[in-house]
């Protein structure tokens, strides 16, 4: 807050010709009267009066060297100034930054949960969603069992009857192979098997 | 007990620059703004004195007036600043604190 200060009834047209007259014009144009008459009229009056100081003195070198210093420090000043208001400022400036970025994320969460949609079923909600990084399980396919064909039956020794009802010996071994039949065919006892007997049992 | 009754009063905050404002106004008077720069040991610089003088103002430590002079001089009139009586109450309080701190025998 400024407070109110005297303020020097001056017209800028008066100054002319005096040091710092042309930065007066331009704070003038962008400083608050009060905020004119403390940063920017108090350091030129100090300034103006070395100057006029100066000039009746007849010094001119120290003229021009009061107005290039006295100028100098006038924008020095002005410069700290604005670096002053400015921090002054930030605390208001962070508030509205803030207001604008939480005002629209605020909006923003309202109107998402008023059109949150409802639990869904879960059909559609699996159906909905795809797992592309889940790896697919292979398909099994159901397995019908199918009809064995039949074994086959083993070649009997015993041979089989033919088609008058005689028995035939089977096709794998002569009947004087079977030692049941040499002893039927009445070769009696002591008698040596035939040779093609006993190659067969070896 | 009410709330404003516990609330406790913040002292002024006051610079090292600001303090030897106060003391050199508090010695000799009204002065202006290149007259503390000039007295100030090399303390204070032509570019800041008049921001730190009128933030001053604005504690209230200090009051400025303009010089009164002859209405046909040319140049704009010179800005005095003198102490508020909140300004001398905190020049005293500071040199009191300083006794204090150096002369620690004058606390009981």
């Amino acid at each position: 807050m400024t407070r109110s200060v005297p303020i020097a009834q001056v017209s800028s047209e008066s100054l002319r010709g005096l040091p710092g007259y042309w930065i007066r014009s331009l704070a003038d144009s962008w400083l608050e009267p009060a905020e004119l008459a403390r940063v920017v009229d108090a350091p030129l009056a100090d300034l103006h009066a070395e100057w006029l100081a100066a000039r009746a003195a007849e010094r001119r070198v120290r003229n021009r060297w009061l107005a290039l210093r006295g100028n100098a420090a006038l924008l020095r000043g002005l410069a700290w100034f604005g670096v002053l208001a400015l921090l002054a400022s930030l605390p208001r400036l962070a508030s509205i930054g803030l207001g604008a970025l939480v005002f629209p994320l605020g909006l923003f969460w309202m109107l998402a949960l008023a059109i949150e949609p409802g639990p869904i079923e879960p059909v559609l909600r699996d159906a909905t969603i795809i797992d592309l990084w889940r790896k697919p399980e292979p398909v099994v396919l159901p397995v019908t069992a199918r009809p064995r064909p039949p074994k086959p039956l083993p070649p009997s020794d015993r041979g089989h009857a033919d088609t008058r009802g005689w028995h035939r010996p089977s096709r794998r071994a002569p009947a004087s192979a079977h030692p049941q039949r040499w002893l039927d065919s009445g070769s009696g006892l002591g008698a040596r098997p035939p040779a093609d007997s006993r190659s067969a049992r070896e | 007990v009410t709330r404003k009754s516990r609330k406790v009063e913040r002292l002024p905050r006051v610079s090292p620059k600001e303090l030897v404002i106060l003391q050199l106004l508090g010695e000799h008077g009204p002065q202006y703004g290149l007259w503390l720069v000039q007295n100030s040991a090399g303390l204070l610089k032509r570019g800041t004195v008049y921001v730190t003088l009128g933030r001053m103002e604005d504690k209230g430590l200090i009051e400025s007036f303009l010089e009164k002079r002859d209405p046909s001089a040319s140049g704009l009139p010179r800005r005095f600043y003198r102490l508020t009586h909140a300004g001398v109450a905190v020049v005293r309080a500071v040199e009191l604190a300083q006794a204090l701190l150096h002369r620690p025998e004058m606390v009981r």
